[in-house]
């Protein structure tokens, strides 16, 4: 038994790789202790451009159903605006129309199946082999596949635009590449003022180094007894973002 | 317990308030839900065994004058205005059902408050009314605990109020007032063509996570 299968862990992303990495008391409360944090502002704004996008690329919606859609997405979740979340959503609609910007000449992009009201985003799979001949599936989903023009985008609003993809992000590139095959695998970047396409990262020695990650990870799941024992031993940073929206959690868990 | 306050339901003028601290007459202890008069008599402690409805139609949120108490209201809900100057603070409004006074009438007041406990016992509702279903019915809350907030060194301690049901709205909160609800907000672009059918909502779909499996050799490996 490896250290996943000890607590019960199927599988691994990009996120959580990457959360292992950068905050890995999070990590045992979010996958070890099952503690759910409600994502941040600038999470749901994400998720509420990427919405508004996809209607806008996909169905017959016009760019301004398209920020509609997202505003709605968006209010879900923040019902009462407070200064952030204001910030937040007043973003949603420059970012949509910067994305559509971007898109809009590779035409529609492919969903699987015929669906009309919801969209089924292509689930991926890759692997790796630990020490003890065991394997750990790597999954991820794509944001928008063009599959005649053998392209997939996956889509990252943001307020600073990045010159360079991080570490993070080029894992998760790495992992739809190695899925995609002979795809190309570009991350539009938005903010509310310009988009850019960025393809970063050699794939064969970020996953090399995602394989030394997932190895070390295993070793620390096979030590530790229980979630109470992993984040009682973990290196504990209270200020890191990942914990932004999630400080009840946090004081629970940590006492920080 | 119930108040006899002899109010005779919608359209009152009674204020309900959190207090943090206790009042300078000894009639309103620390960390209690309060009804008072617009004129500042009668005050008297509310019942915290009784849970009590929050109108969220009638919700308003802004900034309230330290000084002169003048109120800026927010153009939605679902955004909040900068602040005007460094001596305003974050507050709201929003009518509230206390249920029925010893004389049986319906009890209804307005809670209208500002600073960082009342506005902290709002957002903690917050997350709570995102997870409503139907935006006509109207939240029961009940006191379960009280939290401390601190910044730049003061602390405060608020109310933790937990959404026990959805109902329909009472009767006694009157007809809905033209406030601003918690719906989206209207867009400032117009928009181009309204759309006869519902549009699509794009949600993703995640599939069931995959059991670790025997290693296979395939191209998948890294």
């Amino acid at each position: 038994m490896n250290g996943f299968q000890k607590h019960g862990i199927k599988h691994l992303s990009a996120s959580a790789i990457n959360l292992w990495m950068d905050a890995p008391d999070m990590y045992c409360a979010r996958y070890l202790g099952k503690h759910k944090s409600g994502g941040s502002a600038a999470m749901t704004r994400g998720i509420a451009v990427e919405d508004g996008v996809v209607a806008a690329l996909a169905t017959t919606a016009t760019v301004e159903d398209a920020i509609q859609i997202a505003h709605r997405r968006f209010d879900k979740s923040y019902p009462i605006g407070n200064e952030n979340s204001t910030k937040q959503r007043s973003v949603i609609a420059p970012m949509i129309r910067q994305s559509i910007e971007a898109l809009e000449h590779l035409g529609k992009p492919d969903f699987e199946g015929e669906v009309i009201e919801k969209f089924t985003q292509e689930k991926v799979e890759i692997k790796t082999k630990l020490d003890d001949g065991s394997v750990v599936p790597v999954i991820g989903y794509l944001d928008l596949v063009y599959q005649t023009q053998g392209l997939v985008v996956d889509l990252k609003s943001t307020l600073r635009m990045p010159s360079i993809m991080s570490p993070q992000h080029q894992l998760q590139r790495a992992i739809y590449s190695k899925a995609k095959g002979n795809n190309a695998v570009r991350f539009l970047y938005v903010s509310d003022k310009k988009h850019k396409f960025l393809e970063c990262g050699h794939v064969p020695t970020v996953l090399g180094q995602a394989k030394v990650i997932i190895r070390r990870l295993n070793s620390f799941l096979l030590t530790v007894d229980d979630a109470d024992h992993a984040m009682s031993i973990v290196p504990h940073n209270p200020h890191t973002f990942y914990w932004n929206g999630a400080e009840k959690l946090r004081q629970k868990l940590f006492k920080t | 317990m119930q108040i006899d306050l002899g109010n005779t339901g919608g359209g009152s003028d009674l204020y309900f308030a959190w207090s943090q601290r206790p009042s300078n007459d000894g009639i309103i202890p620390p960390l209690c839900f309060y009804t008072n008069k617009a004129q500042g008599a009668d005050k008297a402690v509310f019942d915290h065994s009784r849970g009590f409805v929050i109108d969220l139609t009638t919700l308003k949120t802004g900034w309230k004058q330290k000084i002169t108490h003048t109120w800026e209201w927010n153009a939605n809900v679902s955004q909040m205005a900068p602040k005007p100057a460094d001596d305003w603070q974050k507050g709201f409004s929003v009518q509230v059902a206390l249920g029925k006074g010893a004389d049986g009438n319906p009890i209804t007041a307005l809670w209208q408050q500002a600073g960082a406990g009342a506005w902290d016992a709002l957002t903690h509702l917050s997350p709570q009314i995102a997870h409503r279903t139907n935006d006509q019915l109207v939240p029961v809350v009940e006191l379960s605990g009280t939290a401390n907030g601190t910044y730049n060194g003061m602390t405060w301690t608020y109310p933790l109020l937990t959404i026990t049901n959805w109902i329909s709205r009472p009767s006694s909160l009157s007809a809905p007032a033209p406030q601003i609800a918690t719906a989206p907000a209207p867009i400032a672009a117009p928009v181009a063509q309204p759309v006869a059918a519902p549009i699509p909502q794009p949600v993703a779909q995640p599939v069931a996570p995959v059991a670790p499996v025997a290693a296979p050799d395939d191209g998948d490996f890294f």
